[in-house]
């Protein structure tokens, strides 16, 4: 049992404007995050960690990633070697 | 790390092309590396407070969200004399005055995230540790995206009850994002309202800290956007204030 529901999450691209809306609030600092110059390995674990009480590694993480790349919202970028928030 | 000012407003004409260039100014008097990208492409004039024209053969921000220009050659240095003597640098990114070329913006759109890319792309590119985003006044996508990549958002309001509830909106908007600093500024403040009444009002309001009371200025009006309020009448208190705002953002921020 995860302690967050990806099924209310809508399946269209992200906007800025969908993700103002998004909830819960890790969910929009995670997107967030992924902004700028995109988002290391290493600090989305930390991430997972302190806001999501989740361990990287665990079911409940490779749930969450999975649900955000299925939708296009957040890709892993291999010449950055960074996880990114995508648009459109 | 190069940090990231947005300067915005709810409603629109409340000065943010103003204080964009002269912060930028302000910051570059203290030898700093900064760079002004006008992201109000539906209406750009940022250009105009460094008397900078986009010539056919200069490429603007539009050459590289809608096409090929690398952003690097969408990058223009505009330091004035003064500020060149003070070690400082400033570069422009304008958008495009060409109305096909407003037109096509608005019809095709473009993606945000090219957006996003290019301010980070040209902040490694020229080393820089400030760039001032100048915005189109209210909630749209890019000053959604300038919202929360911002390391301080300047919201600029006037002294008047539109701004007052237009700023409430905005700030909302921030605080979903999550900006970790925002500082607000007054501006235009007629010469018989009560400034420390105002800044009440503010602070009382918004419970962000307050960046700046500027005045409603006759030698602002009378420069009509042609110049830099910082260098050609330096002691006014508009620039005073301006300036009294880059230090503060020199010592929270940057
Ligand atoms: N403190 C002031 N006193 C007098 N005039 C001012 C002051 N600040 C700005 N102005 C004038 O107000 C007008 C609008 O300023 P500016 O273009 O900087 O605003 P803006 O917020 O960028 O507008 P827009 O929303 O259209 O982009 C200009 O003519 C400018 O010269
Ligand atoms: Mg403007």
């Amino acid at each position: 049992m995860t302690s967050f529901d990806t099924t209310p999450w809508p399946r269209t691209v992200l906007s800025m404007g969908l993700l103002v809306s998004l909830d819960p609030p890790a969910l929009r600092r995670l997107l967030k995050a992924g902004l700028r110059r995109g988002l290391p390995p290493e600090d989305l674990d930390d991430l997972l960690r302190s806001d999501w009480q989740i361990e990287p590694d665990s079911p409940d993480a490779t749930a969450l990633i999975h649900a955000l790349q299925e939708r296009g919202w957040l890709l892993w970028h291999q010449e950055t070697q960074r996880w990114k928030t995508h648009f459109g | 790390m190069t940090k990231i000012l947005c300067v915005h407003s709810f409603r629109g004409g409340t000065g943010k092309s103003n204080l964009s260039a002269n912060l930028a100014t302000a910051l570059a008097m203290t030898g700093r590396r900064v760079a002004v990208v006008d992201t109000d492409l539906a209406s750009p004039g940022v250009h105009v407070l460094f008397q900078f024209t986009p010539g056919p053969d200069d490429a603007t921000l539009n050459d590289h969200l809608q096409g090929s220009a690398p952003i690097e050659a969408c990058c223009h240095e505009v330091t004035p004399d003064e500020v060149k003597r003070k070690g400082g640098h400033i570069f422009l990114l304008p958008a495009s005055m060409d109305s096909d070329r407003i037109a096509r913006l608005l019809r095709e759109g473009y993606s945000v995230e090219a957006l996003n890319d290019a301010i980070f792309e040209i902040a490694e590119l020229k080393d820089l540790d400030a760039v001032i985003v100048d915005t189109h006044p209210g909630i749209n996508e890019e000053t959604l995206l300038t919202t929360a990549i911002s390391d301080c958002l300047v919201m600029v309001m006037r002294p008047d009850s539109q701004d007052y509830l237009g700023t409430a909106v905005a700030l909302e908007v921030a605080q979903r994002l999550e900006v970790p600093n925002a500082r607000l500024v007054v501006n235009k403040l007629p010469r018989h309202f009560d400034a420390e009444q105002v800044r009440n009002r503010v602070q009382q309001s918004y419970g962000i800290p307050l960046g700046a009371v500027l005045p409603l200025s006759d030698e602002l009006l009378d420069l009509a956007s042609g110049g830099l309020a910082l260098l050609e009448v330096g002691d006014h208190p508009w620039s005073k204030g301006v300036e009294a705002l880059a230090q503060q953002l020199i010592d929270d921020i940057l």
